[in-house]
C-alpha cells in the first residue's frame, strides 16, 4: 500500500486525462449544441447566461453527485426526488409549525436524508433486496410523508436563514453562493472516487461483488455508505431548492430521479455499476441543463420541447457509442476505466476475468 | 458493527420522533373513516349514504380546500365520505374507480386526473347504477349526473386583458404554461393566447413549465436572457409564480406594484400563497377559482338528489372573479378561509 502513495499523485492525473477522454463523446455533444446555440442566439455565450445555466445545474448536480455513488456500486436509488420534497417541507416545517430553532431543523433534515440511505444500504445488503424496488417504495413513502406533514399545503414563511442563503452572491453579487458550494462537492465528490480506498473499493464492488468479498474488501459497507451519501445529498438538494424557491413544498423535485439517473447515465456511468465518474456526471448534468435553456432561448413551442430534449440525450449517447467503436471495444474500456482494477488485481487474480464477465 | 448498530437505533428513534410531529396534524385532512354503514335503501334522506370522492390529486392546495369543504358539506348532511388521491396518476386513478365501483357506493365525486382517461370508468360507473358528480375538469362524456367546473377560458381572457391594460398595450408578456394536454391548462391557455391577439403590440412568449414551480425558476431566467422587454406575466396556477419570484429576485428584477420596472404578475386560483403575495405588493392579481364553492356546491347537489329533487343544472361553471388589493383581504376568498384554517 505504501508503494503506492508516491505514485498516487502521477496516477491522479493520468485518471483525470484518461477520464476526459472517455467522455469525449459527450463533450462533443455538449460542444456541439453550445456551438449551435451561440449561432441561433446572441444570448447564449453571455457571461449572465453561463452564470444561469450553472446555477439551474447546481441542485441537479449535488444530487447526482450521490446518485453516482450508487450507481457505481450497481444499485439504483430511485428516492430521491421525493426526499427533495420531504426535506423541503421538514425543514422548513420544524422551525413554523414545530418551533424548533432553524438549525435544529436542517440539522433533522440532513439526519432523515442519512437515515433513508441507510435503510436503503441495509435492506439491500442485509435482506438482499434489489434497490430498485427498496427505493421505489421509499419514493412513494417520502413522498407520501412530505403530503401527510405539510396537509398538502406549501408552508411559510421560511425561516431567514433560507432566505440569506438562497439571496447569497458572490464576487460582486455576480455568483450565487450554490455554484462555489456544488463545485466543492463536486471536488470532493472527485477526490474521494479517486485518490481514497473507499473510492477504489466502490470500484471494485460495483465490478464484482462476489470478487471483491473474496478479496476482503467490506463490500457490505461500501455499499450501505454510497446509499447514505446519496441519501444526504438529495437532503441537501432539498434543502437547496427550499432556499431557492422560498417555500416548504410536498411538490417539488417530484419526478426528478429521473433527470438526476438520467444525467449520472448519460454521463458514462455504468447501471451495472464498476465504472463511470464524478466528472461524467457533471457534464450530464450540463449538457441536460443547456438542453432547457435551448429550450427558451430558441423560443421552442411547448409541444416540442420534450422532443428536443430526447433528441439531445439521443445524440448524446449515440456520440458516445460511436466514439467506443472507434476508439476501443465495449471491453477494454471496462476494464481501463476503473481504478478498481488495481485493487482486485493485488488479492486476487482470477479478478479480472470474473470483471469481464460482468460486461 | 455494535457502533453502526447503537446509530441506527438511535435514527430510527429520531423518524418516529418525527412522524409524530407530522402525526398529529394530519387529523383534520386525513380519508374520513367510513363506519361502515349499510345505505339504507329507498327513502328520501341523505343520512348514512355512502359517497366515494376520487380525487385528481391532494397535492394541490386547491384540492386540499375542495376536499376539506366536500367533506364538511357531506358530513353536515350526514353522508359518510371517503376519500381517494389519485396523485394526478390517471392510470392510478381508473384502478381507484374500478375499487370504487366494486364497494358500492351511493354516489361519486369525482374529479378526473385526464378527461378522456376517464371516460371508461364513468361508464362503467354508470353500467352499475351509480351516480357520478364531476367536479373541475370538464367531462367529454356523458355519463354524469352534474358538473361544477370552473370557466378556465375565461380565466385566461381575463388575465391577457388585465396585463394588457396595465402594461400600456406593449412589450413582452410571458405565458407560464401548465401541463400540456391537461383540459385546465389548455383552456386557460387558449383563452389567454386568443385574447392577446387583440394587442398586436403585445408579444407573448410561452414557458412550458407544466405546473412546477422549480421549471417556472429555470425558464424564467431564460426567458429574461433571450428577451429585453418584459413587461409581465401571466401563470396558468399562483404556485408556479413562487418559482418566477425567485428568479426576479436573482436577477434583482423584483420591485414592488407600484415601484418602476415591476414585472405585472397575474395568476390563477387564489392559493394562500398567492393571496399573501398580492397583500405584500409583489403580486397584482390572481383569478380566484372557488375551490371551497365547488366542493360545497357539488356536495349539495348529491344531497339533493338524495332527497329527490334533481333540478339542478347539468352543467355549472364558476366565474373567474379577480383579486387584487382592493379585496385580498376579503375573509371568504378560499385562500384566506385555508390560511385562517392552519393557524
Amino acid at each position: 500500500m505504501n508503494s503506492k502513495s508516491k505514485t498516487g499523485f502521477i496516477q491522479i492525473l493520468r485518471s483525470f486525462g484518461r477520464k476526459f477522454s472517455d467522455l469525449q463523446g459527450l463533450l462533443i455533444a455538449i460542444l456541439v449544441l453550445g456551438t449551435v446555440l451561440s449561432i441561433l442566439s446572441d444570448n447564449f455565450l453571455t457571461g449572465n447566461n453561463i452564470v444561469n445555466i450553472l446555477y439551474q445545474a447546481t441542485i441537479v448536480a449535488v444530487v447526482a453527485l450521490g446518485q453516482t455513488f450508487v450507481i457505481l456500486v450497481g444499485g439504483i436509488d430511485l428516492s430521491v426526488g421525493s426526499l427533495i420534497a420531504l426535506s423541503s417541507v421538514l425543514s422548513v416545517g420544524l422551525t413554523v409549525n414545530n418551533g424548533l430553532p432553524p438549525w435544529l431543523g436542517i440539522t433533522i433534515t440532513l439526519i432523515l436524508g442519512i437515515i433513508f440511505g441507510l435503510a436503503h444500504g441495509l435492506a439491500v445488503t442485509k435482506l438482499r433486496m434489489p434497490s430498485l424496488i427498496v427505493t421505489l417504495a421509499s419514493l412513494s413513502l417520502a413522498s407520501g410523508l412530505a403530503y401527510v406533514y405539510s396537509e398538502g399545503q406549501n408552508i411559510i414563511p421560511v425561516p431567514e436563514v433560507f432566505e440569506t442563503i438562497g439571496n447569497a452572491q458572490f464576487f460582486g453579487g455576480q455568483i450565487p453562493v450554490f455554484i462555489p458550494f456544488a463545485l466543492v462537492l463536486i471536488i470532493i465528490s472527485y477526490i474521494t472516487l479517486t485518490k481514497t480506498r473507499f473510492g477504489r473499493q466502490i470500484y471494485a464492488v460495483g465490478g464484482n461483488q462476489m470478487a471483491s468479498r473474496l478479496a476482503g474488501i467490506p463490500s457490505n459497507r461500501v455499499i450501505v455508505i454510497a446509499f447514505v451519501i446519496s441519501g444526504l445529498s438529495a437532503a441537501v438538494g432539498g434543502l437547496m431548492m427550499t432556499a431557492r424557491l422560498q417555500s416548504g413544498s410536498p411538490i417539488i423535485g417530484s419526478g426528478m430521479e429521473l433527470t438526476v439517473i438520467a444525467a449520472v447515465v448519460i454521463g458514462g456511468t455504468s447501471l451495472f455499476g464498476g465504472q463511470g465518474n464524478v466528472i461524467g456526471t457533471v457534464l450530464g448534468v450540463l449538457l441536460l441543463t443547456m438542453a432547457s435553456n435551448a429550450i427558451v432561448l430558441l423560443s421552442i413551442p411547448p409541444n416540442y420541447d420534450k422532443v428536443f430534449t430526447g433528441l439531445v440525450i439521443a445524440i448524446a449517447a449515440a456520440l458516445d457509442i460511436y466514439r467506443q467503436g472507434k476508439n476501443t471495444t465495449n471491453m477494454s474500456r471496462l476494464k481501463r476505466s476503473s481504478s478498481g482494477k488495481e485493487v482486485a488485481k493485488n488479492s486476487n487474480p482470477k479478478t479480472e476475468q470474473n470483471n469481464s464477465n460482468v460486461s | 458493527m455494535k457502533k453502526l448498530l447503537g446509530l441506527i437505533v438511535l435514527l430510527v428513534v429520531l423518524t418516529f420522533t418525527l412522524s409524530a410531529c407530522g402525526g398529529e396534524k394530519t387529523s383534520s385532512n386525513t380519508k374520513e373513516d367510513n363506519n361502515g354503514k349499510s345505505s339504507s335503501s329507498g327513502g328520501e334522506s341523505t343520512e348514512g349514504k355512502r359517497v366515494s370522492s376520487a380525487l385528481m390529486g391532494l397535492g394541490f392546495e386547491f384540492m386540499v380546500m375542495l376536499n376539506d369543504s366536500s367533506k364538511e358539506t357531506a358530513k353536515e348532511n350526514g353522508m359518510d365520505m371517503q376519500v381517494f388521491d389519485a396523485n394526478t396518476d390517471a392510470d392510478n386513478q381508473a384502478t381507484q374507480m374500478q375499487n370504487i365501483i366494486a364497494t358500492k357506493p351511493d354516489t361519486i365525486l369525482l374529479s378526473a386526473v385526464d378527461a378522456k382517461l376517464i371516460i371508461p370508468s364513468a361508464k362503467a360507473a354508470k353500467n352499475a347504477g351509480i351516480p357520478v358528480f364531476r367536479v373541475e375538469s370538464k367531462p367529454l362524456d356523458e355519463d354524469y349526473e352534474t358538473w361544477v367546473g370552473y370557466d378556465n377560458y375565461k380565466a385566461g381572457e381575463m388575465a391577457a386583458d388585465y396585463i394588457a391594460k396595465v402594461v400600456g398595450e406593449k412589450g413582452t408578456v410571458l405565458e407560464q404554461r401548465g401541463m400540456v394536454g391537461a383540459t385546465g391548462a389548455d383552456l386557460r391557455s387558449e383563452g389567454f393566447n386568443k385574447r392577446m391577439k387583440k394587442y398586436p403590440n403585445i408579444k407573448v412568449v410561452t414557458l412550458n413549465n407544466e405546473w412546477v414551480a422549480d421549471k417556472a425558476f429555470s425558464n424564467t431566467l431564460d426567458a429574461f436572457t433571450a428577451h429585453k422587454d418584459i413587461v409581465g406575466t401571466f401563470s396558468a396556477n399562483d404556485e408556479m409564480l413562487r418559482g418566477v419570484v425567485s428568479a426576479l429576485k436573482k436577477l434583482d428584477k423584483l420591485k414592488k406594484v407600484e415601484e418602476s420596472g415591476h414585472i405585472v404578475m397575474v395568476g390563477v386560483d387564489g392559493t394562500p400563497l398567492g393571496l399573501e403575495r398580492i397583500r405584500d405588493g409583489i403580486q397584482d392579481a390572481s383569478l380566484n377559482q372557488d375551490a371551497k364553492e365547488m366542493g360545497k356546491v357539488a356536495t349539495e347537489r348529491m344531497a339533493m338528489y338524495f332527497n329527490g329533487d334533481t333540478s339542478y343544472p347539468k352543467d355549472t361553471m364558476l366565474e373567474p372573479v379577480l383579486i387584487d388589493k382592493n379585496n385580498v383581504d376579503d375573509p371568504n376568498l378560499w385562500g384566506n378561509v385555508m390560511a385562517s384554517k392552519k393557524k
